[in-house]
């Protein structure tokens, strides 16, 4: 609501949409060479849910159309200028895109009885997909594995938990670290949630030889839903937590972050309380910043990011944005990067936490989902 | 004609005035008329109605303060009276100001200045005990109440509710209401006059920050939220009307989750009022004020959503029997629906997006 008819044709005018052409950057230079772009699961405000990105060259955002509401993107570790973008829980469709031709190239679909919980994790050799799903069964989760080639299923392990969703792999190149959310969904019921009594939210440490539990770890808060992590280099994890306050018999304020050092229990942060009561129960997105051993964890309920220090635990900054929910780090570790959705698109110094205005962008038509990361 | 059917035709006038002229509209697939029809509501209900009250606020905070001043002079129970009617005055005036919290007055997150207007609202736990400690200290201490001693005070020490114990009850461990032993306590202890003194000087600093950050100067950016509001250029990149609706939102669901009416204002029992000023203030978001062109309601009402305006009304008036009857049972379902009118209805009836992420996350 915030632009002049003018611009709004021009940016129309600008947005390509599902194979309206090649992006200048990827067809001039290689793979290798090329700048990495900002991606997100996005809803173009005319032609509906897709992937975005952000096209520098032209500065103007792009769109591939999808069908269905995506949630997290990944690079294809095989194919340059690939993402494969998971569908939103429920979703049983998950996509390939190539970015270079703005086309959908693969559709992947869940198996019978399973659905996907919108978050995967390419193994390091990039051989295999790992994606977080629903057994419809038992109401299980499931760490399904794909070659990454094909997509066809090659083997699956139970999540040890209920709705497992951000999946991420460890250092070792080995062990998946896995948020399993404790609340079972359905899709005949959409996402109702269904065991608000008895959910039991853990983070778990999976060997992805076998599938084995090598570590669990649960927090004080049983009502706390651990959803989304963020994995530093040393192999410590950010964790971001979801009250399901209607479950709740009190309207305290409590701790929506938290790290975990492997071997350890979690620490959560217990302090800002007003930054906490500001961030209304609910943080979208995790990332971390290894030079400035910061993390990050947005809230769009409480329309801000807020940055506590790894190392110590202690309250960093913030920074208020409407509706923020995407958060990433730029290469260089120099920035924080976060989008919302009415399109804005701001840079966070990850040492001072102050914005730096002048990196300001902006789709005036595009909503920025759930997440934003760089492919 | 009734005020709503000549604001309904207004407002189709104003929406083919702006269409007409091809200026100001948009790229909502809503169309651009409409959408430029919904900020002019904003900004005559911020010209005519929010930055007045922050005027008024700072006026009452004032007169709190002349009439403490007043009071500590000659210590009776007429200037007793004069002074527990400026605390009502401006608790009603703050039930309706409070409806708009952000801006100015939730700019700092770790220190914002509702908070120590009104410690209640940070996390809905009663200070009452927490002040009452510090005024009894303090009446037996030495130290110096000059305004460095009131700054450096955390929110859970001052604000509305410091004053409304200082001013309806006595300081010793029976906290008696009765106005002659309010008098006599002050007369016994000259130390609470400066107290007063103290903590309505400090209401009214909080109140200019908020006035001052509408209309002068916004967290130090040299520029008026005001001028960023209407130019719908807020630093945070939010749609300025969804700003304010989702902020009267999160007022009514305040109002009902944290049991308002029967946790404050208890002591000088002007709870219920302060409950009508607070469904006062969302009826003039909606309908206007006799200086409104363009209303919410009218615009709604102009665009089919009569179904839903009744919906709402019926649920305001629930929320007005239930305070006419002093009912919190009554209140809380009729507040919940209220609330969720202005999560559907309302956001609805005017094509308001408060965020995907914000709305549906996962």
């Amino acid at each position: 609501m915030s632009l002049s008819r003018r611009s709004t044709l021009k940016a129309l005018a600008a947005i390509g949409l599902s194979g309206a052409g090649t992006v200048a950057w990827m067809s001039s230079t290689s793979a290798d060479e090329r700048t990495r772009i900002l991606v997100s699961a996005a809803q173009h405000k005319r032609d509906g849910d897709g992937l975005g990105w952000w096209d520098s060259s032209t500065a103007t955002s792009r769109h591939v159309l999808s069908g269905f509401r995506g949630h997290s993107i990944i690079a294809h570790p095989l194919r340059a200028g690939h993402a494969v973008m998971m569908g939103r829980r429920p979703s049983m469709e998950s996509v390939e895109v190539d970015l270079r031709n703005s086309k959908i190239v693969a559709r992947v679909q869940s198996q019978a009885e399973r659905h996907f919980f919108g978050h995967a994790v390419f193994s390091p050799d990039g051989a295999k997909l790992f994606t977080t799903e629903n057994n419809l069964a038992s109401g299980r989760g499931m760490v399904v594995v794909r070659d990454a080639d094909n997509y066809q299923v090659l083997d699956e392990f139970e999540s040890h938990g209920i709705g497992p969703h951000e999946i991420r792999m460890m250092p070792d190149g080995r062990t998946l670290i896995v948020a399993n959310g404790g609340i079972l969904t359905r899709p005949e019921s959409g996402r109702e949630k269904l065991n608000l009594d008895s959910m039991d939210s853990s983070l778990v440490l999976i060997d992805t030889q076998d599938g084995s539990l090598t570590e669990q770890h649960r927090i004080p808060y049983p009502k706390a839903s651990m959803r989304h992590l963020a994995v530093a280099r040393d192999g410590r994890v950010a964790i971001g937590f979801q009250l399901q306050r209607a479950a709740m018999d009190n309207d305290s304020v409590a701790p929506l972050a938290g790290v975990l050092t492997p071997g350890r229990s979690i620490r959560v942060f217990h302090e800002p309380v007003n930054v906490l009561r500001e961030m209304r129960d609910y943080v979208g997105s995790v990332a971390v910043n290894n030079d400035a051993g910061v993390a990050a964890f947005t809230s769009p309920r409480g329309n801000l990011a807020a940055f506590w220090n790894i190392d110590t635990g202690s309250f960093s900054g913030y920074h208020t944005l409407f509706d923020v929910s995407g958060v990433t780090v730029t290469d260089d570790q120099q920035f924080f990067v976060l989008s919302n959705s009415n399109g804005h698109i701001r840079y966070i110094d990850a040492n001072t936490l102050k914005e730096d205005k002048s990196r300001r962008l902006h789709a005036a038509d595009v909503r920025w989902d759930n997440h934003l990361s760089y492919i | 004609m009734n005020q709503r059917i000549k604001l309904t035709i207004i407002t189709a006038l104003v929406a083919f005035f702006i269409s007409s002229c091809g200026g100001g509209s948009s790229s909502s697939s809503s169309g651009g008329t409409r959408e430029d029809a919904v900020y002019t509501a904003s900004r005559e209900h911020v010209d005519n109605q929010l930055i007045p009250l922050t005027d008024t606020f700072v006026t009452q905070a004032t007169a709190l303060a002349t009439a403490a001043d007043n009071f500590c002079t000659t210590i009776d129970e007429t200037n007793l009276g004069e002074v527990q009617q400026a605390w009502r005055n401006l608790s009603e005036t703050w039930f309706r100001l409070a409806a708009y919290n952000f801006g100015p007055m939730d700019v700092d997150l770790i220190f914002p200045t509702f908070s120590f207007i009104d410690s209640f609202r940070v996390n809905g736990v009663n200070y009452t005990g927490t002040v009452r400690n510090l005024i009894s200290n303090q009446i037996a201490g030495a130290d110096t109440l000059d305004s460095a001693f009131f700054d450096a005070l955390p929110f859970t020490n001052v604000g509305l509710l410091a004053l409304e114990i200082l001013s309806f009850e006595t300081s010793d461990v029976g906290h008696s209401t009765v106005a002659g032993n309010i008098v006599s306590d002050y007369q016994l202890n000259a130390r609470k006059c400066e107290i007063l003194a103290g903590m309505a000087a400090q209401l009214i600093k909080h109140a200019t920050v908020i006035q001052n950050g509408w209309q002068v100067d916004f967290n130090s950016t040299g520029t008026p939220y005001r001028t960023l509001f209407v130019d719908r250029n807020l630093d945070d990149g939010a749609d300025p009307v969804a700003t304010l609706i989702v902020a009267v939102q999160f007022y009514i669901d305040y109002l009902h989750k944290r049991s308002v009416v029967t946790l404050t204002a208890l002591l000088s029992e002007h709870n219920w009022d302060n409950m009508s000023r607070a469904i006062d203030e969302v009826e003039v978001l909606l309908n206007g004020t006799t200086d409104t062109t363009v209303s919410f309601f009218s615009l709604m009402e102009s665009a089919g959503f009569q179904a839903e305006i009744a919906t709402v009304e019926g649920n305001i008036a629930a929320v007005r029997a239930a305070i006419t009857a002093q009912d919190n049972a009554l209140l809380e379902p009729a507040l919940i629906a209220l609330d969720g009118n202005f999560k559907r209805e309302i956001l609805q009836g005017i094509n308001v997006d408060p965020g995907i992420n914000f709305t549906d996350g996962d």
